[in-house]
């Protein structure tokens, strides 16, 4: 009933740090509270999803299908909290690792408004609606990528913006033209009325669309160039919440609209998606191999992680799409943490670049800590969050005997087990390299204040939890999952105060 | 530069720019107008009035910073949009004065007039504060 505060909260945060735009005091305070209560509320929704399983509230009092309707799901819920979580740690390193110039221009309004989209994104049941939560994205990020206006940053900017335009064009040409053809853009009536005409070629091309607006979103194979540029350029208090956050926008309208709505399509179109999830996995993971730039390799290792979203996705079983949702719940922790830990090498030895680099783990110990259990969380150790989805992923492959998905999961897994070696070698392992020349380059060591672990170490908490909790996420996952798939309960709840109600239980019938 | 031509264009153009943005505004709703082009209409007033003044006076024409414009217009939204809870209908749904008070009061005017009016003041915070960031580099 109540799930208008999610996105709410954050608006009405937005508007009093604009209010006090002066006090930077102020705003960093009311942003964290406004975070706080955020994550606390979406705690509650959980509670209630647990409960009531599909939460519906009309805007302004117009049924579904006419007005817009929000619908909170087990996948919504656990989508809110993974936001909360990773935004409230990332405003607690915020506070630390200042950057008067990027607090100036409007961090924590932009911030918030940000907040307010990715939960507006995850709770609406409406796909116009769904592409406005994508603009809000957008135009918030946009504004946190160029805001300190360096050459690179607008380079990275502008590939973003430009791509992302591109996308939302596809989307709203989709929409369009899926109104004009079905009179609604509702996501249940939706899917009952393309259930009704699956095997209209012209539903396959709509669907197609979708799916690519997605992809770029998501970053996937083709239309990946976007992240690499543009995700190591700006502030990490910014990476952070890209990296954890914006590629899973794209997997997760994926799933709510590729696989609730339009399913099941032609055999080829997933077989073909199938290959393209291995080619993302794989050129993603050659990429960071290569790269001697902290983030950048972390950037590239966010391609080849939505490559194993992504194929969750094509599998098409239950327990592959668990795999996938809680694939992006492991990997929004794990590769925010692992940002933050890169900001916090840079802020205290004064680089990215991984060659100039070394020796930290006597320096520092705690922070090698809690890079090397993250570092085990990506890779997928036993025990560990990566574990849980990585073995989920290839039992749902050996099941729908896709061997080379098998071979391929398990290949890329041991890349980035590579990669992630090579950080730690670099930075943690190895002594410095040689100190005579980095004087030359100026590049200066500051204190750090030890409130700085903090954000990682919440984020670490986060995949330990899933890691050593893995029957209950496993579960939880694949109740999500039967969620996408078993429509009725979605629809039925939905379209429930509407002249539409009927039984929908033929659909299950696939 | 100085154009005395367009200062004295702006200092009759700006009233009437206002006030039918407002028109705009207060018609909005149920017909054409509203808001949204409202609030385009009146930035572009201010902006007239920036490109004949310069533009840093902009903000002493609003007596405020763009960007408090900005805030208080999504809170004004925000809080008609809240209105409905207090009497326990969804999130934005109308309430108008004549429907409560039928035959006491006769005008037609209810939240989406101020979820309108704080659409019309985020515009023109948006929008002003954009160009004179631009006017600034």
């Amino acid at each position: 009933m109540l799930i208008t505060p999610l996105i709410c909260i954050p608006l009405l945060g937005a508007a009093v740090t604009l209010i006090f735009y002066k006090e930077k005091n102020i705003q960093q305070w009311i942003s964290s509270i406004t975070i706080a209560v955020h994550l606390f509320y979406a705690f509650a929704i959980f509670n209630m999803v647990q409960v009531q399983n599909i939460l519906v509230e009309y805007l302004g009092g117009w049924a579904a299908p006419v007005g817009i309707t929000l619908v909170v799901d087990k996948l919504s819920a656990l989508m809110v909290i993974m936001t909360s979580i990773v935004m409230l740690a990332v405003n607690i390193y915020s506070r630390l690792a200042t950057d008067a110039k990027l607090e100036s221009q409007g961090y924590f309004p932009v911030v918030l408004a940000l907040l307010a989209g990715l939960s507006g994104t995850f709770v609406t049941g409406d796909l116009f609606n769904l592409y406005v939560w994508f603009e809000v994205i957008l135009m918030s990020s946009f504004v946190l990528l160029s805001v300190k206006g360096s050459r690179e940053q607008l380079e990275g900017g502008i590939k973003y913006v430009a791509l992302n335009l591109f996308s939302s064009v596809i989307f709203l040409c989709a929409a369009g033209l899926i109104y004009g053809l079905f009179g609604t853009l509702n996501l249940a009536d939706l899917s009952v009325k393309v259930a009704e005409n699956i095997e209209d070629p012209r539903v396959h091309t709509f669907a197609l669309m979708l799916w690519i607006a997605f992809a770029i979103k998501a970053a996937i194979f083709p239309f990946y160039s976007w992240l690499p540029s543009s995700y190591h350029t700006p502030p990490i208090a910014v990476g952070a919440i890209f990296a954890g956050l914006l590629t899973k926008v794209g997997i997760y309208s994926m799933i709510r609209v590729f696989l609730f709505v339009f399913n099941p399509l032609p055999d080829w179109i997933y077989t073909l998606l199938i290959v393209i999830s291995l080619i993302t996995m794989v050129s993603g993971v050659l990429g960071a191999y290569v790269q001697t730039d902290f983030r950048r390799i972390l950037a590239f290792s966010s391609v080849s992680q939505v490559g194993f979203m992504m194929l969750g996705i094509s599998l098409r079983t239950d327990w592959a799409l668990a795999a996938t949702i809680l694939f992006i719940f492991h990997h929004a922790f794990v590769k925010s943490g692992l940002f933050i830990t890169a900001g916090i090498c840079e802020y205290a030895y004064g680089t990215f670049d991984i060659r100039k680099l070394g020796g930290v783990l006597e320096k520092d110990v705690f922070i090698s800590i809690i890079f090397f259990m993250l570092g085990l969380c990506l890779v997928g150790v036993p025990f560990s969050s990566g574990f849980l989805v990585k073995i989920l992923l290839i039992k749902a492959a050996i099941e729908t005997s896709s061997w080379v998905s098998t071979g391929v999961i398990i290949m890329v897994s041991f890349m980035t087990l590579l990669y992630t070696v090579k950080i730690w070698t670099e930075v943690f392992w190895n002594a410095l390299p040689d100190e005579e020349e980095l004087k030359a380059e100026k590049i200066k060591e500051r204190e750090m204040s030890s409130m700085m672990y903090i954000p990682a170490a919440i984020l670490l908490l986060a995949g330990i939890i899933i890691g050593l909790n893995s029957n209950y996420f496993a579960e939880y996952g694949r109740e999500a999952a039967k969620n996408i798939y078993y429509k009725s309960d979605y629809i039925n709840s939905v379209l429930d105060t509407s002249k539409y109600k009927k039984d929908y239980n033929f659909l299950e019938a696939k | 530069m100085r154009s005395i031509v367009l200062i004295s264009i702006t200092r009759l153009m700006m009233p009437l720019l206002l006030m039918v943005s407002i028109f705009l505004l207060l018609r909005g709703h149920d017909a054409p107008g509203g808001g949204f082009i409202g609030g385009l209409m009146a930035s572009a007033a201010f902006c007239l009035y920036g490109l004949a003044f310069g533009f840093q006076r902009i903000k002493s024409v609003l007596h405020t910073d763009p960007r408090v414009v900005l805030g208080v217009g999504l809170l004004t939204s925000l809080c008609s949009g809240f209105l409905a809870y207090v009497i326990g209908k969804p999130f934005l749904t109308a309430i108008w004065l004549d429907e409560i008070f039928s035959g006491m009061i006769n005008i037609h005017v209810g939240t989406p007039l101020f979820f309108d009016i704080g659409v019309y003041l985020v515009v023109v915070g948006m929008v002003t504060g954009i160009v004179i960031a631009h006017a600034e580099d």
